[in-house]
């Protein structure tokens, strides 16, 4: 049961014709089919809104949103419009099948490790950045239309189709239940840049979490989760699940278990950030987290992954453990774990772990994880001893414990040793 | 095909119908029937479910853990019902987490309470079934399944202009949550931890001026009867060409029997059916 068959011949605004290919999903706007433009042997995606989405106003904000074009590759945004019997539809690149959504996450469809779990924390607020540096706004962040790739990070943003100007009061949708800020609920606002950095944060809070900030106690003891009680929950009365300053909503073992499990394993500094964007940021708008301090702080998050011993499993350093003489228990076996070689470069203090990779952002800043400056490896001879490889471009300088200076040039190796110097141009490191 | 602007008050009507027969080879084995089917109509809405008990030795009472999960499916969609707000709404925004979660919770709740006090010791798989759910609205349709079985979308293809070849009467049958391409036996259930990780939804909204098609919900040994998924498919046709031809109390006189016929001659198992169908006015 759909409203295009396969086979179905269609004509768009471009002159094109596509052919339908089949049915891939539906949500609550339209379906998304994949269509075959056979001049160009291309396939694409095309949303084919429901007759009640299929506006003028939705019309009028896609032909706009073609007319502008992407803000950047991240985007799966509107290419071309097709319209019959007085509905109509976009066409998009097709998603690439290995990029997964959120839901999959929430569903264990998809299971990246941590350090990929970071760079789509990472790719997903530096794009909806870009998006708001040009001074539109989503609208409608949610699960449903981020898409990341499990094995690196990379990220899709798609259903582009609800980005106005910040502050468009002129209609259009107010987002998706639970994702909604507050102030929308209660009628205050419109959607607004401030609103989507309040999604963001939610969808952050979900993949990180696998579960919503608000739903707690509250959410638990409900039997019906009809329109008033999500008004309450999400809209009039929401009450984080770790508000320190308000337990009347903690998540309750057994049935809101991620909640409990993963707010245990991260460390101190994302928590206290999600508490921010949870608590102060509920009610303000004007403080809630910004996407460059999401960026820093989950770059942060990413460079302190490190690896039990016993079971391989990611764990994340914590400095306030080592500042106290705790040990690092592993989250997955409770192993203690010893503590890998690190570097401190600036602010940063990155875990030297057999997989570790440098980028140009540890030592340029910018969120730059895609040029490569340096990467652990093996002494090929002396088993045991590990090395930092220079794999840029630029000469280093290593000054070890003793004074001496030697020059590291790219493809060279630095030894691993304890309070050694790496001078990398911008920066210096020390090795711990 | 009814057209637009009969409804009375504007509102859709649905007729439902079904049977579940006990397998050829359950007979045989003096097993139970481990299928279960509930239809519940309401004015506004009918929720239908069937459910497929395991049966294997490892879930002696899955029969009854088919019952309690077609029991808990009526009981969770109806209270999104009576509840407040939009359904439709309630329903999209609900979807994919909420109410799988609900049904699970829900199930997991009542085979604990159903076990009581007997002798062996409790497990969810001791219960394990699967559930395939339809909610027929006025404005939607909400289909969910967890593990095998079939929700098939039967409608006629229209021509141009949208006239029904009354010559031809064909139909265009789909699923309306696609399969699993999956080897083996082995089915998701409910007595899986995190089942409702595994519980797929859909949702399609319905205009005024929309003609729902016919639906047709079934366990597994309905489709493990016929030879090809095109077999399979074609019975559902013919459900749809019966209805419209000889009308629904021809079916319901012959439904068990058919379904018997199709067990006894096919795949053995037991068989739980549905069909649920837009009312045209008049009938």
């Amino acid at each position: 049961m759909t409203a295009l068959k396969t086979g179905a011949k269609l004509q768009s605004q471009h002159k094109r014709v596509y052919t339908v290919i089949r049915f891939i999903a539906s949500g609550g706007q339209g379906e998304v089919y994949e269509v075959e433009d056979k001049a160009s042997r291309s396939r694409y995606a095309l949303k084919w809104y429901f007759k009640h989405s299929a506006t003028p106003y939705q019309k009028k904000l896609i032909d706009r949103l073609i007319s502008r074009g992407k803000p950047d590759d991240r985007f799966l945004w509107p290419l071309d419009m097709i319209e019959q019997k007085g509905l109509f539809g976009y066409v998009m690149d097709l998603r690439p099948t290995d990029y997964k959504s959120v839901l999959d996450l929430m569903k264990r469809r998809a299971e990246p490790t941590f350090a990929a779990l970071c760079m789509a924390g990472i790719n997903l607020a530096d794009g909806y950045q870009s998006l708001h540096s040009q001074g539109l706004c989503y609208r409608d962040i949610s699960f449903g239309n981020l898409f990341f790739n499990p094995v690196n990070g990379d990220v899709l943003i798609c259903d582009n189709d609800n980005v106005t100007v910040n502050q468009d009061s002129d209609g259009g949708t107010e987002g998706t239940p639970r994702f909604i800020a507050p102030e929308i609920i209660s009628r205050k606002q419109y959607p607004s840049t401030l609103t989507d950095l309040y999604s963001m944060a939610v969808l952050l809070f979900y993949m990180f979490m696998l579960h919503h900030p608000l739903e707690g106690a509250i959410e638990a003891n409900i039997k019906c989760l009809d329109g008033k009680a999500m008004e309450k929950i999400y809209g009039k009365e929401p009450i984080f699940i770790w508000d320190p300053a308000n337990n009347s909503n903690r998540p309750i073992p057994g049935y809101q278990d991620n909640a409990i499990i993963f707010w245990d394993i991260y460390p101190p500094y994302i928590r206290d950030l999600f508490t921010r964007a949870f608590t102060v940021g509920l009610k303000d708008p004007n403080k809630r987290i910004v996407e460059k301090q999401w960026k820093e702080v989950i770059s942060q998050l990413r460079d302190s992954i490190m690896y039990c011993s016993y079971c391989s499993s990611e764990n994340f350093y914590d400095l306030l453990k080592v500042k106290q003489n705790q040990n690092h228990h592993c989250w997955q076996c409770k192993g203690v774990i010893s503590l890998p070689p690190r570097i401190k470069i600036g602010n940063q203090l990155i875990m030297l772990n057999h997989n570790t990779e440098l980028f140009s952002h540890h030592i340029k800043g910018g969120f730059d994880f895609s040029t490569k400056i340096g990467k652990i490896s093996k002494h090929p001879t002396r088993p045991g001893r590990w090395g930092l490889t220079n794999t840029g471009s630029d000469n280093w300088t290593l000054t070890k414990q003793n004074g001496e200076s030697t020059t590291v040039m790219s493809g060279k190796t630095a030894p691993l040793q304890t309070d050694a110097k790496i001078n990398f141009g911008p920066v210096e490191g020390i090795i711990h | 095909m009814m057209e637009s602007g009969k409804r009375k008050n504007g509102k859709r009507r649905w007729i439902s119908t079904g049977s579940r027969v006990q397998g050829a080879s359950h007979i045989r084995n003096g097993q139970p029937c481990q299928d279960a089917l509930s239809i519940k109509r309401d004015k506004d809405y009918h929720v239908i479910s069937v459910s497929d008990g395991h049966g294997s030795s490892q879930c002696p009472y899955s029969d009854e853990g088919a019952k309690a999960a077609v029991e808990v499916a009526y009981f969770v969609f109806d209270s999104i019902f009576k509840g407040r707000g939009d359904p439709f709404q309630n329903f999209v925004a609900n979807k994919d987490i909420w109410i799988p979660k609900q049904i699970e919770q829900n199930w997991k709740s009542m085979v604990t309470l159903i076990h009581g006090t007997r002798p062996v010791p409790f497990s969810y798989e001791l219960y394990g079934a699967t559930l395939l759910t339809l909610v027929v609205a006025n404005d939607f349709i909400f289909a969910l399944q967890l593990g095998d079985g079939d929700i098939l979308s039967i409608e006629p293809i229209s021509t141009d202009g949208n006239q029904e070849d009354e010559s031809q009467k064909k139909t265009q049958v789909d699923w309306v949550i696609p399969p699993d391409i999956r080897i083996g036996s082995e089915t998701e259930s409910l007595c899986q931890t995190d089942a409702w990780q595994y519980m797929k939804a859909r949702i399609i909204p319905l205009g005024p001026e929309d003609t729902a098609p016919m639906f047709l919900l079934s366990t597994d040994g309905y489709a493990n009867s016929f030879n090809s998924n095109e077999g399979f498919k074609q019975a559902g046709a013919d459900f749809y060409n019966l209805w419209e031809e000889e009308g629904l109390s021809f079916i319901d006189d012959n439904l068990e029997g058919w379904l018997m016929e199709s067990s006894a001659q096919g795949s053995g198992d037991d068989i739980a059916v549905a069909l649920v169908k837009e009312a045209v006015v008049g009938n």
